[in-house]
């Protein structure tokens, strides 16, 4: 018996039916699982940069920032050309020294040292080139320390939101503003250093 | 039909009755079993560590040297937040720009050769694109912040980091895995200061302390956090 070129081409039909019925059931999916929208740092073709995040527009100010006062800029009036707030403009309780203490750890120990005395894991043998990462003891232990200790509060709050210049304009310091976004959080961490300050723990 | 044909039909069967048995079993026992053997094989090979890419022989290239958590998380003892700086407030960690890690790396082992691709990128301002490692797909809604908030610690959904030279998948984030520590989230919750520590370990009578924490933190019910809606929104 000869194969009909009828049922031949039926035959194919059904093969190419059965194979699409598997595509149904198995791989036709996917954009579902990959939707065209933009999750939180994906990339982009669309943009020359490849990134789908754009930069803040210069002189964009944070919902939070629109505030200017001492809170948010250490300086007293939030003049930012005027003198440094001296006291601590939040109110100082045993939950924001603990908060301080955490954010402490978090973001600054690894430099000035779990107990602030310039010994973090980061400042020793590891640090090479003209910059030689030299965090400064935040107590008493020397000179520079003790200036730094009567250094008012907006001072250090300054340094942690934009960081250390050197005199040739490198940053000998980093700064902070854009992980510890809170303005809460950094006048907790001053709050702790005060505490260590005063009651400075044991040298090794 | 010719003669020739109807006189082959005359001779000896090429197949006895029996025979019928034999197509019979393949039809109704074979093609099921066949079908059965296909689809196991498809479920294991959609469900297996290397399409799901988990573990550390599927991990992921990563652009330059990569970066190592074994270094920076086992060795200096950085906690995940110094980088992961969304972890606690949103849905998404965030991976660290490298500003992060030039404030140490502009004077930390700045001849390094491994750490060439940092500087280029910090000198020229061009992100360095890290591959996703973890991906759940579009259609499932994640959120970090609420599992930190509520005693359910990184290493429970990604290892330990500490001892990872590259990241890779410890979990396959299957649905079914979400679903079995929503309904029960006392075989894994932690106390809030371990939440950050890789290295914990469950104590003996964890289902215990789990279901004392649990109610610490106020965790929903099991009816509540497997409602589609929690995860398809
Ligand atoms: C990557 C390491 C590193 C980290 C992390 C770090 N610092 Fe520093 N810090 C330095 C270095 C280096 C200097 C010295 C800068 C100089 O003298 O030019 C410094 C200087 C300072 C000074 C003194 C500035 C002066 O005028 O002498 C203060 C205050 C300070 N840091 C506070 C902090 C606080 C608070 C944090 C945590 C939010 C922190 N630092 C995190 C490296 C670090
Ligand atoms: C010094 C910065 C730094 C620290 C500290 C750090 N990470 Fe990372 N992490 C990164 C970078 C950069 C990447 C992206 C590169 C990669 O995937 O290897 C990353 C990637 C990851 C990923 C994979 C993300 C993905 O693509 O799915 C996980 C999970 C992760 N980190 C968890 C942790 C945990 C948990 C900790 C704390 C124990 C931690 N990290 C500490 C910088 C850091
Ligand atoms: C807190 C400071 C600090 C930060 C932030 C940091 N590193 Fe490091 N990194 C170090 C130190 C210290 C070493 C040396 C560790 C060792 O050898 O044990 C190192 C080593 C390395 C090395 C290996 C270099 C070599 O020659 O072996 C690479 C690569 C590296 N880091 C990449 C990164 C990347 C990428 C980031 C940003 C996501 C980053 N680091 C953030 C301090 C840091
Ligand atoms: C309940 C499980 C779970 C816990 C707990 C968890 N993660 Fe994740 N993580 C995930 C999942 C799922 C993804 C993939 C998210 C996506 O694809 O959108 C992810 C993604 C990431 C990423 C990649 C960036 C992103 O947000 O997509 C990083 C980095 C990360 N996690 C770090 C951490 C750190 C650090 C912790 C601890 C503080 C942590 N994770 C705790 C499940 C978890
Ligand atoms: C190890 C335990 C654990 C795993 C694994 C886990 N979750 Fe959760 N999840 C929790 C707990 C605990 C909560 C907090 C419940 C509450 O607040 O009552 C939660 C809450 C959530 C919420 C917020 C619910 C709301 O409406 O506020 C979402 C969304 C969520 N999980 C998604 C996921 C997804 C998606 C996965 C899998 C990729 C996952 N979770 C895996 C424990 C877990
Ligand atoms: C705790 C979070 C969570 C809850 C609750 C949840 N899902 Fe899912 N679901 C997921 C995740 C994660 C995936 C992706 C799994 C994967 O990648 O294979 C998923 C995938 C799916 C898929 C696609 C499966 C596939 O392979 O294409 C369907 C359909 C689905 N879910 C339906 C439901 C329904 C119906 C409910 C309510 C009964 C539900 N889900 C509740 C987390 C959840």
């Amino acid at each position: 018996m000869q194969l009909s070129m009828t049922s031949l081409r039926r035959i194919v039909a059904r093969v190419i039916m059965l194979g699409l019925f598997g595509l149904a059931i198995s791989a036709c999916h996917l954009d579902m699982y990959d939707q065209p929208k933009y999750t939180p740092l994906a990339a982009s073709d669309f943009f020359k940069d490849g990134a789908s995040a754009r930069r803040l527009v210069d002189g964009t100010v944070s919902r939070t920032g629109l505030k200017i006062d001492e809170r948010t800029t250490g300086h007293v009036g939030g003049d930012p050309a005027g003198e440094y707030v001296t006291t601590n403009p939040i109110s100082i309780n045993e939950g924001v020294l603990a908060r301080g203490q955490e954010r402490y750890k978090i973001y600054c120990s690894m430099c000035h040292g779990v107990n602030g005395d310039g010994k973090g894991i980061v400042a020793g043998p590891y640090s090479q080139g003209p910059l030689k990462l030299k965090p400064p003891a935040l107590f008493y232990v020397n000179q520079l320390s003790a200036e730094l200790q009567k250094a008012p509060d907006g001072y250090y709050f300054n340094i942690i939101s934009h960081g250390k210049q050197n005199a040739q304009g490198d940053y000998t310091m980093f700064q902070y503003a854009s992980r510890i976004q809170n303005v809460d959080d950094r006048w907790a961490i001053i709050a702790y250093i005060r505490e260590m300050q005063k009651n400075p723990p044991a040298q090794k | 039909m010719s003669i020739q044909s109807v006189e082959r039909y005359q001779m000896a069967q090429v197949f006895n009755r029996r025979t019928n048995k034999i197509v019979r079993l393949s039809i109704f026992v074979g093609i099921p079993l066949v079908l059965a053997l296909l689809s196991t094989a498809w479920w294991y090979y959609t469900r297996s560590d290397w399409i799901r890419d988990v573990g550390p022989a599927n991990a992921k290239v990563q652009p330059g040297g990569g970066y190592s958590h074994q270094l920076h998380v086992g060795g200096l003892k950085l906690d995940c937040r110094y980088c992961h700086t969304g972890v606690e407030i949103s849905s998404s960690a965030n991976i660290p720009p490298i500003e992060t890690c030039m404030g140490c790396h502009s004077q930390v082992l700045t001849k390094s050769a491994k750490l060439e691709f940092i500087r280029n990128s910090y000198a020229k301002d061009v992100a360095v694109q890290w591959n996703k490692v973890h991906d759940v797909p579009k259609f499932v809604y994640f959120n970090h912040s609420i599992h930190v908030a509520k005693g359910v610690g990184c290493s429970t959904c990604h290892g330990n980091l500490a001892t990872m030279p590259v990241v890779y998948k410890t979990q396959a984030l299957f649905m079914s895995w979400c679903l079995n520590c929503h309904r029960n989230p006392e075989q894994f919750l932690r106390p809030k200061s371990e939440i950050f520590n890789p290295a914990w370990q469950p104590p003996a009578d964890q289902i215990a302390q789990g279901l004392i924490l649990k109610q610490q933190y106020n965790i929903r019910s099991k009816l509540q956090l497997t409602n589609c809606s929690i995860c398809h929104r």
